[in-house]
């Protein structure tokens, strides 16, 4: 292109610029306004490689630390404590944490980020897991036997997750893939279907995958799948799945109409699940070590070792917000460097319910009452006394006393927790009509029993009130005692020295100024999840609900 | 060298068509400047005369930069800074043109004259003012769409730092909020015409000297480098701005050099900021009562057990009572005899007790600060070529004890004749700012105990002897550090550097066509250091993190102006390239050996894993846009402007969106039939219709991520791959579509002038951050969704009261009256709420309502005695908060039983400016008024936390047996009761009327005379006081009427006070020198 400028006529020249300039503007230039990002991978990326693959099957461990550890969405408040505030044996020192709506069944959905972090924390699991799940398949470096292991470590963090979510709300919305925003909105699938298309399937995965038994780094092993296994066969074997096997197609979720209250439930299926969790569990049995002591339960340098089954990780300088252990040091007492806690705390009458000759019950075993003022603010080191005693069995000293923060792993499962489960379990067959010897029952539980310097039951003195108390005593404020009230439809009347039992429906915490009805079965599901998804209802009685519910 | 900037990598195909497009422009202007040289010399066909002459005001001072142009042309001249202009004129037939700000232009034949000295009339019309309207300038007489002018002059009344203040209350449309109430260096709130986004940004589009979107022009512009600021509101003026101009145009001209004797001017002031108004905490006295009060009810509000004399530290009852006790204390308290005290404090050994201390922390943290600001400036040049130079300081102190916005500004113009038809203009800017936030401490001033000292005296108890006070020291509630010692440990910095520079030609291709190409660039530089002490975290934690960000433009267009016979044509054609490229990291370390090394050492903090990131990322814009203006005998007025904008946020598809507009006027006053109404000397009405748009949203929007996660796992620290986002590859543009009607009213020969205007915006396609269910979806998607309206009135009144040669009086009124209605929201139509967490102000964004509506409970009261059984339904007891069940289900939810309690954006604004000049003396008043509107005044600590901390003396107000008409609940433990706690939801407590009456500024000024500063040698000389926020009229609580807390502040819910910052009352004085 060239012009003889000096020659040029003007009248030409005026013509052929503003043609140039259009021409410009006709040859629209996409190139230019295409988005190239650089920072993170899209989509759209093709996942190949081991350590590609290897990345995308560690996010399936993201969301443990939040879903068990996790803040409840206010200042010290904590969902480790909104699980144990339900069950009225919990009390809270905090403002926060709204102990108070649990006291006055003033629950709802609406705001109350115990219910929104509960929810999206498992569900933030379920789709990392999804995500990678949908990608591994595509990982071409890996070999068969590395493939079948990494789908089966992930599918058996995805079914804890659903786990949880089935506990907590009954129906929830399931889902193996993750969802474009035209697809999101989609019903609550029946928490029956939930176990028998995933959960189960997911963990009996793993449970015959390449995995190994165990893993001394904590991974998501063969033995942990069973664990968990071994636990949602004992809940399918009672409530709420063997009252909705009754009639699957109710809406009981959002009718409310629960009514079944016998524990262990005898059915051909309550039988059926019971069976499978006794081979797991029996499998699991002598695989593990107990604790010698209390001490080692909340000593550092036993993670992952000894009883530990399946943890969230901690470590210093990494990932050390175990939120949970100063929730349960007293709040501005100053002997922890964690403040403004003090959130789960048992109440008095929980403390005095066990046995004085129990060793749990032991100052600083599993409790404490006093405890030094950090030097940080008085160098003379007062102890400080406290009104009541709080649960010491987490105590890391050294995070604790230190402003570093804690380290020490958190327990999904341990090996008490599998003992007591094969005391049930074997009980509950013998309920349902199976012969199990004697010692199958009693050894898991007198095991516990020993360890706390109790005495040994005898077979005739297994029954709901023996094995829920032990668990209450050995587990306390390990996430379990939800779960069991909600699968046993029973729970334990704080006594002295011991606990009485009754019925869910109609029983009172001492605290509480209702008595549970069926509302309390579930949690109410989330304001944000009932606004943003037209088809998901709401449980029975509670707020907010969905539109024409 | 920009087309480095074009693409990456380099070489690929994109970067070569763009390369070879911008040659063929570059090639087309080369040629242009040839071209222009023929159609000069064939153009001058008569003997040239040479003007000269001086252009002086009605009281005969001469006026500097007044526009001398020869009639019928583009060409001319100004005057210099002694008024004197010389103008070349192709003959003795022609005529020049005299018109400059604020005067009445003036036509005068040349004839045989060589020297033609006039005087300019006052103008107050501002009719023939020359108004910035993006891509060129109109006179305002022929402008058909909605644009305001400030002068310099104006903007410069108030010693403001930030030019966003300085915009406060002078144009009608404009809202201008403040934020964070008196930080320093804080951006106020902007809003023209009203919110019409939810997600997308809401900031109007500010062009500085053609540098369309610079940065931060709030905060780092000094308003002495400006010479004028012209804002469009309606879409016949922002069209031409496409996909910016839906939230309006800000455009900034800053001051050029002047031909003549080189001018420089010095400037420089003193101010002095006091407190204007209290938040009252409880004293000792008053916290002495209440703790006894709040002990004696423990029992009742659950399950504490009071100690005998003390409730000690942990939840309710806790702790060693033998150690705990006033006796126990005696680093705060003394004893006294029986009755000596007005509170009966008896301690575990049987004395009574008095506190030590009565700290007044307000006094203490808030102590009143000196300001300061200097300026100098050097204009000047000759006819061909001319520069300014200009540098100025500030030191603008906040309140707050080590609080400031320390600013340094320089700027270097120059323009230059380089032939006869090719002018060029550069600019460049230089900025540097340091900002200081307010670090939580104004929180802490209202909740650390007033019983406790700063600093221990040596003589204290050994453990507390020479130490800094904490609220611990006073065994109960929660740990806060007193003021001054977090002061003293905490300190966080905002550094900005920018350097805005652009160069542009235009050539004047012949004598109706010109061309003008413009490259600028926008260079900013963030870096955010802070320090969180030892003493205070316990290790001491520091950080460091910044962001370079790199924005260049060009842009080329055609300029045709063309009178012929009765029409008047003018027209614009061109394109416009531009790019933003950011890049940004941040480190932290913690465990510190000492505060020594604050964040200037991060290598010495010694934590395992120091915290490290990055990120980068772009966006660019092509766009292509026309304007067209024709005038028919100067009566009728027709604008079209199009704008073709195709932006790299959106979907493949969606790239480009079309922006057009049509505005038309009828100056009425012209007309033949009205020529006889001799009182009405200007009357004009317009109408405008037009689309603007809003691309305001986040890169990579229509794109899904797969993150990394740091997890660990395996015994190490393991990168996970997570879903973070959901994509949307149908993303386009939000679209305002906007109507304006205008009438101009000019009475009394324009002594009196009303404008008024009617418009009704309608954003549509909004881009909507829509929540979505995250059973199944990472959270959230940008659609284009939803609807929202602006409807509103803006009137101005402008009157000259009285004009003698001596006394001058004027008066501006400016009224904006907005209103908001969310028109259509998300796919399920639920509504949006913010902060609904206790503790707040919860926000709602509805259908049906206006944006920055507060939502909540209705507190009705508290339950009284009688009412004991009816409050047990709610498990609560008599002394409780008593809230309305809506739907009467025996439950309190926010949600379901919370309704609207106020809204945050005012329904009227008033701005009323008096200028009187008498002799040598000036006067100005601004007063502001903001009527129907509400704040919240969060309490969460202050009233409902008893004893977990301080808290404000309105807690006196508490529910009593004999005090039970009241809001505020009875005093309680606050970290004990858990059964009856007392919690701060929203609520309409909480939502106060924030209407205010505000004397916003008052200068008094006085300019030595004439003849006694050029015995001086000097120019001008003047002196003046000033008072700032110097009164204030409002029922609201806190500090100031109007704002948001830092930590609360929203851009769709403004007026959202947690502790915020106070706002001081500013008592300058200044001096101005013109050399």
């Amino acid at each position: 292109m060239k012009f003889n400028i000096t020659k040029t006529n003007k009248g030409v020249i005026q013509y052929i610029l503003p043609c140039l300039v259009m021409v410009s503007v006709l040859v629209s230039c996409t190139k230019f306004l295409e988005e190239k990002p650089t920072a993170n991978l899209t989509s759209a990326y093709n996942f190949t490689t081991t350590e590609e693959g290897n990345a995308l099957a560690v996010a399936g461990y993201r969301a443990l630390p939040a879903v068990y550890t996790g803040g409840g969405g206010d200042y010290g408040n904590q969902l480790a404590g909104v699980l144990e505030y339900w069950t009225g044996k919990a009390w809270s020192g905090g403002s926060h944490p709204q102990l108070t709506i649990y006291q006055t069944n003033q629950i709802s959905g609406s705001f109350i980020q115990n219910f929104d972090n509960y929810w999206n924390n498992n569900f933030a699991g379920v789709k990392d897991c999804n995500n990678a799940l949908q990608k591994l398949g595509g990982i071409t470096e890996y070999t068969a036997d590395q493939r079948s292991a990494k789908i089966g470590e992930v599918r058996a963090l995805r079914a804890l997750y659903y786990f949880n979510l089935v506990r907590y709300f009954g129906d929830v919305q399931l889902d193996t893939v993750l969802r474009s925003f035209g697809e999101s909105q989609r019903p609550r699938t029946s928490l029956k279907k939930v176990y028998d298309d995933l959960i189960i399937p997911d963990l009996e995965f793993a449970v015959n995958s390449k995995l190994n038994d165990t893993y001394a780094n904590g991974q998501m092993s063969k033995n942990a799948a069973r664990a968990i296994l071994a636990d949602v066969y004992l809940t399918c074997a009672g409530y709420p799945y063997q009252e909705v096997a009754t009639a699957p197609d109710k809406a009981w979720c959002t009718t409310g109409a629960w009514s079944q209250q016998t524990y262990p439930v005898v059915s051909n299926s309550a039988k059926d699940f019971l069976t499978k969790a006794k081979t797991n569990l029996d499998y699991l049995y002598g695989k593990y070590t107990m604790y010698s002591t209390y001490a080692q339960m909340r000593d550092p340098a036993n993670d992952n070792k000894l009883e530990a089954i399946f943890q969230v990780q901690f470590e210093l300088g990494i990932s050390n917000m175990n939120g949970v252990i100063g929730a349960y040091c007293p709040s501005a007492a100053r002997c922890a460097e964690l403040t403004e806690f003090g959130t789960i705390i048992p109440e008095p009458t929980y403390v005095n319910s066990f046995s004085s000759a129990d060793l749990r019950a032991q100052e600083r075993q599993y409790f404490y009452t006093s405890d030094l003022t950090l030097a940080r603010f008085d160098p003379t080191q007062p102890i400080v006394r406290f009104s009541q005693p709080h649960v010491f069995k987490f105590y890391d000293e050294a995070g604790i006393k230190s402003n570093l923060g804690t380290t020490l792993n958190y327990s999904i499962y341990r090996y008490s927790d599998i003992l007591l489960m094969l005391t049930e379990v074997n009980w509950a067959l013998t309920q349902n009509s199976v012969t199990v010897p004697a010692d199958d029952v009693l050894k898991g539980i007198n095991a516990v029993r020993a360890r706390a310097k109790l005495p040994a039951y005898t077979i005739g003195q297994i029954n709901n009130l023996t094995i829920f108390s032990e668990r209450a005593y050995e587990l306390i404020f390990e996430q379990k005692m939800l779960w069991d009230q909600r699968r046993s439809r029973k729970c334990l009347i704080d006594g002295s020295g011991a606990f009485g039992i009754e019925n869910f429906i109609g029983h009172q915490p001492a605290k509480f100024n209702y008595k549970f009805g069926p509302r309390n079965l579930l949690a109410p599901i989330s304001q944000a999840e009932i606004a943003n998804n037209g088809n998901c209802l709401q449980n029975f009685d509670y707020n907010p609900k969905q539109k024409g519910q | 060298m920009q087309f480095k900037h074009l693409s990456k990598p380099p070489g690929n195909s994109r970067s070569l068509l763009t390369i070879s497009m911008l040659r063929i422009i570059k090639l087309a202007m080369l040629m242009l400047f040839f071209t222009c040289t023929q159609v000069n010399a064939n153009g001058i066909s008569n003997p040239p005369i040479q003007v000269r002459g001086k252009i002086t005001n009605q009281k005969g001072e001469a006026v500097q930069n007044v526009s001398v142009l020869i009639a019928g042309s583009q060409v001319g001249t100004t005057t210099d800074n002694e008024g004197r202009y010389s103008i070349t004129v192709p003959s003795n037939t022609a005529s020049l043109v005299i018109s400059s700000v604020g005067f009445k232009t003036k036509t005068v034949k040349v004839g045989s004259q060589t020297e033609i000295n006039v005087s300019l009339d006052d103008d107050v019309s501002g009719l023939n003012d020359v108004v910035v309207i993006g891509y060129g300038t109109a006179k305002k007489k022929d402008v058909t769409g909605s644009v305001s002018t400030i002068s310099s002059k104006r903007l410069l009344e108030r010693t403001t730092v930030n030019l966003g203040q300085a915009l406060q209350n002078k144009i009608a449309g404009v809202q201008v909020i403040s934020n964070g109430g008196g930080v320093p260096g804080q951006n106020p709130l902007i809003r023209i015409r009203g919110t019409n986004s939810i997600t997308a940004g809401n900031d109007p589009l500010y062009v500085l000297d053609g540098v369309v979107g610079v940065a931060n022009p709030l905060s780092t512009l000094n308003p002495n480098d400006i010479q004028s600021i012209d804002v469009l509101k309606d879409a016949s003026a922002t069209a031409i701005y496409g996909a910016r101009g839906a939230n309006g145009v800000i455009l900034i001209t800053s001051k050029r050099g002047v031909g003549g004797k080189t001018q420089i001017t010095l400037g420089s002031n003193v101010a002095r900021n006091v407190l204007q108004r209290h938040v009252y905490a409880l004293n000792a006295e008053q916290l002495s009562y209440l703790y006894l009060q709040t002990m004696m009810n423990a029992k009742k509000f659950g399950n504490v057990i009071p100690g005998n004399d003390f409730r000690a530290t942990a939840q309710g009852g806790e702790g060693n009572q033998a150690t705990n006790t006033f006796s126990s204390m005696l680093h705060l308290f003394k004893a006294v005899p029986a009755g000596a005290y007005s509170v009966p404090l008896l301690g575990a050994d049987g004395q009574y007790y008095k506190p030590m201390y009565d700290t007044n922390w307000e006094t203490l943290m808030f102590p009143g600060s000196t300001s300061q600001a200097h300026y100098v400036s050097i204009r000047g040049g000759n006819e061909n070529a001319k520069f300014s130079v200009s540098l100025g300081a500030n030191d603008e102190k906040g309140l707050m004890l080590q609080s400031s916005f320390k600013r340094i500004t320089a700027k270097i113009t120059g323009d230059i004749t380089a032939t006869k038809w090719l002018k060029i203009s550069t600019t460049l800017g230089f900025n540097k700012s340091r900002a200081t936030g307010d670090d939580g401490i104004t929180r802490s001033a209202t909740e650390v105990w007033s019983i406790l000292p700063v600093k221990y005296p040596m003589d204290a108890p050994a453990a507390y002897a020479g130490r800094w006070a904490s609220n611990f020291d006073f065994k109960t509630g929660e740990q806060w550090w007193n003021v001054l010692f977090r002061r003293d440990q905490i300190y966080q910095q905002n550094n900005v550097g920018q350097v805005t520079g652009s160069f542009n030609a235009t050539a004047q291709i012949t004598k109706d066509l010109s061309f003008k190409g413009d490259f600028s660039i926008d260079y900013n530089n963030y870096k955010n250091n802070g320090y969180s002490g030892k003493l205070y975290g316990g290790t001491g934690s520091a950080s460091v993190s910044g962001t370079q960000a790199y924005f260049w433009q060009n842009e080329n267009y055609f300029n045709y102006n063309k009178q012929l016979g009765n029409h008047s044509i003018s027209a614009i054609l061109g394109l416009s390239w531009q790019r933003n490229q950011f890049q940004n990291f941040g480190a932290s370390n913690s465990v510190f050996l000492s505060n020594f090394y604050g964040y200037s050492n991060l290598g010495a903090g010694a934590v395992a894993r120091p915290g490290v990131s990055s990120g980068d990322g772009g966006n660019s814009l092509n766009s292509y846009f026309t304007r067209a203006n024709y005038s028919f005998k100067e009566k009728y007025l027709l604008t079209v402007t199009a704008r073709q904008d195709g932006s790299s946020r959106f979907g493949a598809n969606n790239k480009y969106g079309f922006f057009p507009s049509v505005g038309a006027g009828w100056k009425i006053s012209e007309e033949n039939f009205m020529k006889n109404v001799s009182a009405l000397s200007n009357l004009k009405l317009r109408g405008s219709w037009g689309k603007t748009g809003n691309q305001e949203i986040g890169n990579y929007q229509t794109q899904q991520f797969i993150s990394t996660a740091s997890i660990l796992q395996y015994g190490s620290v393991q990168t996970g791959l997570v879903p973070s986002s959901v994509a949307n590859p149908d993303l386009k543009w939000e679209t305002t579509t906007q109507y304006d009607l205008g009438l101009e009213i000019g009475l009394l020969k324009g002594n009196v002038n009303i404008g008024v205007d009617y418009y009704n915006k309608l954003t549509s396609d909004m881009l909507l951050n829509v929540p979505l269910p995250l059973s199944t979806t990472t959270g959230s998607v940008l659609r284009n969704y939803g609807k929202v309206e602006n409807k509103g009135w803006e009137l101005t009144f402008n009157t000259v009261n009285i004009a003698t040669k001596d006394f001058r009086w004027t008066t501006d009124l400016i009224i904006t009256a907005n209103r908001n209605k969310v028109v259509q929201l998300g796919p399920t139509g639920a509504p949006i709420y913010q902060q609904s967490g206790a503790g707040n102000a919860t926000t709602i964004i509805k259908v049906g309502e206006p944006v920055g509506s507060f939502f909540g409970l209705d507190r009705i009261g508290t339950w009284s005695t009688l009412e004991a059984s009816a409050a047990m339904r709610y498990g609560r007891i008599p002394g409780d908060l008593k809230f309305k069940d809506r739907n009467n289900d025996g439950r309190i939810d926010l949600l379901t039983d919370g309704a609207i309690t106020g809204r945050g954006f005012p329904d009227q604004i008033y701005g009323l400016h008096n200028t009187i000049n008498y002799k040598d003396f000036d006067f100005n008043l601004d007063i502001q008024i903001v009527q129907n509107v509400n704040k919240a005044f969060i309490k969460e600590s202050a009233e409902d936390r008893q004893l977990v901390s301080g808290g404000l003396n309105t807690s006196l107000n508490a529910w009593r047996p004999n005090n039970q008409n009241t809001r505020v609940a009875q005093f309680r433990p606050g970290n004990g009761g858990a059964i009856y706690n007392y919690q701060s939801f929203s609520d309409s407590y909480i939502i106060t009327d924030a209407s205010y009456i505000r004397g916003q500024n008052a200068v008094l000024g006085y300019s030595i005379s004439e003849k006694l500063t050029k015995r001086m040698g000097l120019q001008k000389v003047r002196v003046y006081i000033s008072a700032q926020n110097f009164f204030l009229r409002t029922k609201a609580e806190g500090y100031d009427p109007e704002g948001s807390s830092l930590d609360k502040n929203l851009s769709l819910g403004p007026n959202s006070d947690k502790y915020q910052y106070p706002t001081p009352s500013i008592y300058a004085f200044g001096l101005n020198v013109s050399l």
